[in-house]
């Protein structure tokens, strides 16, 4: 009896995936959080699993939610602002969330910022997809196309989840063609083309490693 | 048990506020609530915690005033003092804090106004943490109404320790010997945290209590010498059921004012979210009782609001016996 409880303790006690079921009560309550912590407003933009989760581009979890950075909302248009560290009200708030969600620690986390140095795919934030989870936070998810840009770049030189990704997406050769032209923006260097072109040969699109 | 937000944030309020009648009303304050008969009464617990809590039944409060200027000789202004510094914190929501040390200097300067109050009262700490306009007007406009009588002592446990007071006097071996008698054995710093008193005194008070064999003392702790014989000679036929009234109001009053917070959103999730942070505490308060509190990393989110709110209001329900 005493195995059956530790058993299900155990069970219960296993850190919470982020999906599609979940993703928008952990970002209400964050929203929740953020008010009562004495936030202000904040926009944020997250890629990664939690947006194709939200976005339900793929079914699959994630453990964390990755922020790019926050979002200007200005009257000529959204401008991404990096960050290198949440607010404090951000912080704590999102401790909350963890605790009452039993997320991993970090769940909310900074983790692609540095994106933002190298550059965005052109027209990145018209496609940015909002979603208003309260007075207190509105997220912008990327975009399945801009999900393809970034899994390509991240699948080039390793072969895990990030390929997976990139061909459940299933993006049409025009959209890999662009992905890859962007990504060759991202690392100059011939070294990397190479490993590019041979990425592309693996995976059945021989024909677009000769053109780029 | 299903049960919606409004009626756990109202059974909440008037729960509590009927464990405070109960307990006034045994100590001689004219209402229609049953006297307290189950559980025995720690005074400057109930004082504090109706100061707290008074502004949401201002005749509780006022009864509370009343019942001091005609009885203040009963109270441990010291300990009274200690409890308050146990409440004066700040709760887990924005909102301040949960109850203001500058309370007691209103409540002392509108004793010393009706000249009943001739104990000297401690000093306090001065904060930043001041107390609302609301309470300034309450005192402001405090009035006898002869609704608080003077005490009669004669139910052995609700009114345990002013019978104690009156064998002891007002002071610390009160607490101790209840503590002893009412709990379990435990070492010096044990007990005075549990009682809310000087640790160096609890001790020399158990020290000299060894001497003369009240007590006996095995690896540090405490425990009393001839507790069937004691709870004769204080005309009681079984064991007291054990309850710590300081850390069960804080525990209760605190859900409440965190409740009461306007600026707060009013959602499962984030009473939900409070619940876990009273999780420790309501947990000591239920082993007490016999009551499972539900282990919050079981329940995601807003499930917990449910599992946490019935248990605590099965606890109050259990506060609230009337045999």
């Amino acid at each position: 009896m005493l195995v059956l409880e530790l058993l299900t303790l155990s069970v219960y006690n296993t850190k919470m995936k982020i999906d599609s079921s979940n993703v928008n009560q952990i970002f209400s309550a964050l929203n929740s959080q953020i008010r009562i912590h004495n936030g202000s407003y904040i926009a944020l933009v997250i890629c990664g699993g939690t947006a194709l989760a939200t976005l339900e581009l793929l079914n699959r979890t994630t453990k964390d939610a990755d922020v790019l950075g926050i979002v200007q909302e200005t009257l000529e248009g959204l401008k991404i602002q990096k960050i290198e560290k949440f607010p404090e009200w951000l912080t704590k708030a999102a401790e909350k969330v963890q605790r009452d969600f039993g997320l991993p620690d970090n769940w909310l986390n900074l983790g692609p910022a540095s994106q933002l140095d190298t550059g965005l795919p052109p027209g990145f934030t018209k496609r940015l997809i909002k979603k208003n989870y309260g007075d207190y936070l509105t997220i912008y998810f990327i975009s399945r196309t801009d999900q393809i840009y970034f899994k390509f770049y991240a699948s080039v030189d390793i072969d895990d989840y990030h390929t997976q990704d990139l061909f459940s997406l299933k993006p049409t050769g025009k959209e890999l063609e662009d992905a890859a032209r962007w990504v060759l923006t991202q690392d100059v260097s011939e070294e990397f083309k190479i490993i590019l072109k041979d990425f592309l040969r693996r995976n059945g699109y021989g024909n677009l490693a000769l053109r780029i | 048990m299903a049960i919606s937000l409004y009626e756990f944030k109202k059974q909440i309020k008037e729960y509590l506020l009927e464990i405070h009648w109960k307990q006034w009303s045994a100590l001689g304050v004219a209402s229609h609530v049953q006297p307290e008969q189950y559980w025995h009464i720690d005074v400057e617990s109930l004082i504090i915690s109706t100061l707290t809590i008074g502004l949401h039944d201002k005749r509780l409060f006022s009864a509370c005033i009343e019942w001091l200027i005609q009885n203040s000789e009963w109270v441990n202004f010291s300990r009274l003092k200690r409890i308050a510094k146990l409440f004066s914190r700040p709760l887990p929501v924005p909102g301040g804090y949960l109850f203001n040390q500058g309370i007691l200097s209103l409540l002392f300067n509108t004793l010393k106004k009706f000249k009943r109050f001739v104990i000297k009262y401690p000093d306090f700490i001065v904060t930043d943490n001041m107390p609302s306009e609301e309470y300034k007007k309450v005192f402001e406009g405090f009035k006898i109404r002869g609704i608080a009588n003077q005490l009669q002592i004669f139910e052995p446990i609700p009114h345990l320790q002013l019978l104690l007071r009156g064998y002891f006097g007002v002071d610390a071996r009160v607490e101790v010997f209840m503590h002893l008698l009412v709990d379990r054995a435990g070492n010096s710093n044990a007990i005075a945290k549990d009682v809310f008193h000087n640790q160096r005194n609890i001790y020399t008070i158990l020290e000299k209590w060894l001497k003369v064999q009240i007590v006996k003392k095995v690896n540090a702790e405490y425990s009393l010498n001839k507790k069937k014989e004691w709870l004769r000679v204080l005309g009681l036929k079984k064991n007291i059921p054990s309850v710590n009234w300081s850390k069960t109001f804080l525990l209760f009053d605190q859900l409440l004012k965190s409740f009461s917070i306007t600026e707060l959103p009013c959602d499962k999730y984030t009473l939900s979210s409070i619940f876990r942070d009273f999780y420790k505490d309501a947990a000591v308060i239920g082993d007490n009782l016999n009551l499972q509190i539900p282990e919050p990393s079981v329940y995601k989110g807003e499930q917990y609001f449910e599992p946490f709110a019935v248990t605590v209001l099965t606890i109050l329900k259990s506060l609230m016996r009337r045999s």
